[in-house]
């Protein structure tokens, strides 16, 4: 496996997305390349990194989203 | 709460969607109630403006009472449809001529010294400067995430804060499976090079 492909399949495996096959292909490569198996961890830290926008409440304020009333019949 | 409404919280999106179909309004609102933060938080993080983001939700709101009728339970699960009504919300809202491509690092500035302000104002202690420190990255993290190409960074927003699968992505965008991952695979370096001085490992 070329280091391109393993890029985009280690980026699917943290969203574990990717089947046995290739993660068996994936494990064998980055065994042998350094590189791609630091590349894991820093994927792992953006996670982490990105993790730091919490969820917020809607405003009070604004409107609560409204339904059209259907016309009867 | 009637006895109505008690039962319908317990309900299926796919199933209150069919109860809508066959008439039943109340079981849209309770949609409205299960969807409204998340789809908030989605456009929020999309445009960066919290107006934008109310009239985002409310105008896909009213697309899924239009177009609510389409919706095949079958065929894909609720949670996939209102995605791919919001993403295209989204495309709509980018292509519009009003916007203007400052706009959002403008606004981001003005929430970042109104944060500043109040927190300064508070006494000194180092979970201030935690706090300070924190601001300063969600910052740099907004701002990056905002300059992703658009179709990258709906996918790694529906990925990371929506908890979507490539599947379900994948319907949302309507693009295949393979370009899902590829645009997180982009998304993710793009976010890397350009956020490389703040990601402590
Ligand atoms: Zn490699």
């Amino acid at each position: 496996m070329k280091c391109s492909k393993a890029r985009i399949l280690l980026s699917a495996m943290i969203d574990g997305e990717v089947s046995s096959r290739e993660r068996f292909l994936l494990k064998q490569h980055l065994d042998a390349c350094p590189r791609c198996k630091e590349e894991m961890g820093d994927l792992r830290a953006l996670r982490a990194f990105m993790s730091l926008w919490p969820e917020e409440e809607p405003s009070r304020l604004a409107r609560k989203p409204s339904i059209p009333k259907r016309p009867a019949g | 709460m009637s006895l109505a409404a008690k039962q319908l919280k317990y309900e299926a999106d796919e199933e209150l969607m069919s109860c809508f179909q066959s008439g039943d309004n109340s079981a849209l609102e309770e949609i409205v109630s299960r969807y409204r933060k998340p789809l908030f938080n989605f456009f929020y993080r999309m445009v960066g403006r919290r107006e934008t983001a109310e009239d985002l939700v409310q105008e896909t709101f009213l697309k899924v009472y239009r177009f609510g009728s389409t919706f095949r339970g079958t065929e894909a699960k609720f949670s996939t449809w209102l995605y791919s009504v919001a993403s295209n919300q989204c495309k709509d809202y980018f292509r519009s001529s009003a916007r203007r491509p400052e706009t959002y690092a403008e606004e981001l500035e003005k929430e970042l010294a109104e944060n500043f302000e109040s927190v300064l104002a508070s006494p000194f202690s180092s979970s201030v400067e935690n706090h300070l420190i924190r601001m300063e990255l969600q910052a740099a993290l907004k701002l990056v995430i905002n300059s992703l190409p658009e179709k990258e960074r709906i996918a790694i927003l529906l990925r990371e804060y929506q908890g979507l699968e490539y599947k379900e992505i994948a319907q949302a965008l309507c693009c295949p499976i393979g370009s899902v991952k590829v645009l997180l695979f982009r998304a993710r370096k793009r976010l890397r090079e350009r956020l490389e001085n703040f990601i402590i490992e």
